[in-house]
């Protein structure tokens, strides 16, 4: 299916859907928060005022202030490029390493294939967050290596993924079509095969995106990735866990904003996946 | 069948030695020298010499790598750096809380899971499906760290039912179990659901509607029994995913169990743990996955048929 016609019926299913249009103003305003987080955060990240310290949710404090005294509005706005890129750069690395491996390994097959799926195999035995922990450690705390560390642990779903859908493109009639022509290999799988297999795939990186957010923000959590005084949410809920009883406010405003974006990421993967593959509807499983 | 089984066991010889070589290399590449790390940064050369002959580390790295994997095979897993307790009895102990949680979680997962799968196909299409889907997709957004500090806060910090951290009797279990399972739940039910309806469409279930059975009859007779065996397999790896620990809730209830080990001991930098920890988990994880998938095998005769094709 042309890929300008899903994005239109997209929009034309949120006409209808409540929850998918709340989805998409959620992932517009965070882009919007994203790239300009100056001209519309109140206060700047960084400035700390002691006397306004865990000050709960009121008028002036919309969503209440942090343990430094830092408007917790403008910390979410400031937040917002953090999330985006903990969404986006894991996604994009393991997506593009994956892809170029699975159709090495679906369309060439042979020795390469069973090389990379046997690797497949092993970084699959590791329990993602585990992976992540272990390759983050070795790295070095940081929230480059922590993006690096999430990626290495997506890259296997992807080869699959790429794998199993370039098998059965691979016999159809236009790949050998273009093969007696005399289209290399690299043409074959650049040109004809993934084209064909993208859409799945993107709606699989839409389902990818709030996976890596939760398991950077997990890292941060741990104070493995971000580094105060950082306005990253995973940063902010780590600080805040241990006002937890006093200042829950400082704990739910950056949970739920990880929360909101991860529900309108598989809101959208889900209503792509029913474009996408109209036959499988009854079959989501998210 | 045999034949298989046989493929996929030997298949695991090199994943084992697949993960030995990640784990080592890992390890070995951590920043520091660990002869500094035991020694401490004042030891005369002398004896810098003597410990690194003593552990091998004077040694071409395929040595090292040989001889450290005939320890790890052995159950020889070194010592804590801290309060020189064997690695592999501390993994034991903390793997026995885990298995605890996880067979608690894993309760929660298959009886909800499913139960809600049943309903939500036995009334597809209605409002009772919409409202589990929609909390389905809550649930399965919110990331467990989340529901597991919304869980300590309520029930435990406002409402005072459940202790806030440690273990003991069950009442330690219940509120992490509960944010364990939540995407669990959800993901069941999804899989449940879906599977229920793909077989409520196949022509044996419109026979035997036509034969005039009740409803009721055809949901638990034909469809449940043909359509559970997905759910089974998913379950099995939940439960992998279960006994490997959960890093982050266990360490928000501060449960004794091997998460809470891992990420203890790394924030610790105590290396012989973290390296037993992520070399036993990686094997306890692709054991049960190995399992799940053989057993899947044996229980449906037409993937037999076409792994054999």
């Amino acid at each position: 299916m042309e890929r300008r016609t899903v994005f239109r019926e997209l929009l034309g299913m949120s006409k209808r859907d409540f929850t998918l249009l709340f989805s998409l103003a959620i992932i517009s305003t965070l882009l919007i928060f994203s790239i300009i987080p100056e001209y519309l955060a109140r206060e700047d990240y960084r400035k700390i005022n002691l006397s306004a310290k865990l000050i709960p949710p009121s008028p002036e404090y919309p969503l209440g202030t942090d343990f430094l005294g830092r408007d917790f509005l403008s910390l979410i706005i400031w937040g917002s490029r953090y999330a985006l890129i903990e969404m986006l750069y894991p996604t994009i690395i393991a997506a593009t390493i994956g892809i170029i491996l699975g159709l090495v390994a679906g369309y060439i097959g042979g020795i390469p294939d069973q090389i990379i799926m046997r690797g497949v195999d092993i970084l699959m035995s590791f329990p993602s967050f585990l992976l992540a922990l272990v390759i983050l450690n070795t790295l070095g705390p940081g929230l480059e290596n922590a993006i690096l560390a999430v990626a290495i642990g997506r890259i296997s779903g992807f080869v699959r993924l790429t794998r199993s859908l370039s098998l059965p493109t691979k016999e159809l009639g236009y790949i050998e079509y273009a093969r007696a022509l005399g289209a290399s290999k690299l043409r074959i799988m650049t040109r004809y095969i993934l084209p064909n297999i993208l859409t799945p795939i993107i709606v699989e990186l839409t389902f990818s995106m709030p996976g890596t957010l939760a398991m950077v923000a997990g890292l941060s959590f741990l104070g493995l990735a971000g580094k105060p005084p950082v306005a990253d949410w995973g940063v902010l809920l780590q600080q805040a866990r241990i006002y937890l009883r006093f200042a829950p406010w400082a704990v739910l405003v950056p949970g739920a904003a990880i929360f909101l974006v991860a529900l309108a990421f598989n809101t959208i993967g889900e209503a792509l996946r029913d474009i996408v593959d109209p036959r499988r509807k009854y079959m989501r499983i998210l | 069948m045999l034949k298989y089984f046989l493929k996929r066991v030997l298949y695991f010889i090199p994943t084992i030695f697949g993960i030995s070589v990640i784990v080592f290399v890992l390890i070995r590449m951590i920043p520091g020298d660990p002869i500094e790390i035991i020694l401490g940064q004042h030891a005369t050369p002398q004896l810098q010499e003597i410990a690194k002959s003593q552990l091998g580390l004077d040694q071409p790295i395929y040595i090292q790598f040989f001889y450290w994997l005939r320890n790890m095979l052995t159950g020889n897993w070194g010592i804590s750096l801290f309060n020189r307790y064997p690695v592999s009895e501390l993994i034991f102990r903390r793997f026995s809380f885990t298995i605890q949680l996880a067979v608690l979680s894993m309760a929660n997962v298959a009886t909800f899971g499913v139960l809600l799968g049943i309903i939500a196909a036995y009334k597809a299409d209605s409002m009772i499906d919409n409202l589990s889907r929609n909390i389905s997709i809550w649930l399965w957004s919110a990331p467990t760290f989340l529901s597991a500090l919304i869980l300590l806060l309520v029930f435990s910090l406002y409402l005072g039912l459940f202790p806030s951290m440690g273990s003991g009797g069950i009442e330690y279990l219940i509120l992490p179990s509960i944010a364990l399972s939540l995407p669990g739940i959800s993901y069941i039910s999804r899989i449940t659901r879906g599977t229920i309806l793909e077989v409520a469409g196949q022509d044996y279930i419109r026979t035997a509607h036509a034969k005039g059975l009740r409803r009721r009859r055809i949901m638990f007779r034909h469809v449940l029994k043909n359509s559970l065996l997905p759910v089974v397999t998913m379950l099995g790896m939940q439960f992998g995913w279960f006994l490997s620990g959960s890093f982050i809730v266990e360490t928000i209830f501060s449960f004794p169990g091997l998460g809470e080990l891992t990420t203890r001991s790394l924030l610790n930098r105590d290396y012989p743990i973290v390296q037993g920890c992520t070399f036993f988990i990686a094997i306890i994880y692709c054991s049960i996955n190995l399992f799940v998938d053989v057993l899947y095998t044996y229980l449906d005769p037409r993937i037999r048929f076409e792994r054999r094709a």
